[in-house]
């Protein structure tokens, strides 16, 4: 089991810096390339969903991310202090409709696990997104 | 984000990106504003997305705008060379089903010009 952790509170700007992070971490980690793919996208909605309803795109906008790899699980824990955010509805929109928005919650649901919103505290919201590792032997 | 186009007569246009690019809410401001202006432009767009290395929701909107602008005056728009972390969100959003799709570029100009 690894685990590490990084600070992050520069916004959009530096999401892509923390999802190159977590990428190269995974990685080095020897995570399935489909498993790394699935838990970028849910981490990139995670954290623009703490930038937008957390902070309100508020500047700085901390975030501590703690990644613990083991053979069995990734665990990202994002830990917020913002206004604590308790989503409820995550539906994906009929793709018919041609909705330009809404899939971030459910993408997150759908993608990964288990994942489970709890206060951090008097301010803040910490959320844990665990994604299950697929066997390398049958 | 970098887009670079390419006409190819008759209202249509090829969208690519140069260089590698990662397309998220950072750059999804930059990204809906170039595809609508090109969306008001064009009837038939291809967008090439070979050197997208990264597309979250927020981009993916700007992407549905766009497919929304071009159907609703009776263009189309096509999407090509999808990777598969890219093509990963318009499969989990069931999207894929409403946006048509080339394996390659070539594949994609060659349904247009049919």
């Amino acid at each position: 089991m690894s685990a590490e952790q990084r600070h992050f509170d520069g916004g959009l700007e530096q999401m892509g810096q923390a999802r190159g992070w977590l990428e190269e971490r995974l990685r080095a980690e020897r995570v399935a390339a489909a498993e790394i793919d699935a838990v970028l996208l849910a981490f990139t909605e995670a954290y623009t969903n703490v930038l937008r309803h957390a902070y309100h795109g508020q500047l700085p906008a901390p975030l501590d991310i703690e990644l613990c790899v083991s053979s069995g699980e990734v665990l990202i824990v994002l830990r917020d202090e913002g206004e604590t955010f308790q989503p409820e509805d995550a539906t994906a929109p009929d793709p018919e409709e041609l909705a330009e928005g809404g899939y971030g919650l459910f993408l997150i649901e759908a993608l990964m696990d288990e994942v489970s919103y709890s206060p951090a505290g008097a301010v803040g919201t910490v959320l844990r997104l665990k994604k299950q590792r697929a066997p390398l032997c049958a | 984000m970098q887009i670079v186009t390419r006409e190819l007569g008759r209202g249509g246009l090829l969208v690519a990106f140069e260089g590698e690019t990662a397309l998220d809410a950072s750059t999804t401001d930059a990204l809906r504003a170039a595809l609508a202006e090109l969306g008001d432009q064009f009837d038939r767009i291809v967008v090439d997305f070979g050197n997208v290395s990264f597309l979250d929701s927020s981009a993916l909107g700007a992407f549905v705008a766009l497919l929304r602008r071009l159907t609703q005056r009776g263009g189309s728009l096509r999407i090509a060379a999808l990777r598969p972390s890219v093509k990963m969100i318009f499969e989990v959003t069931r999207l894929d089903r409403v946006f048509a799709s080339a394996a390659t570029v070539d594949e994609a100009l060659a349904a247009f010009a049919a």
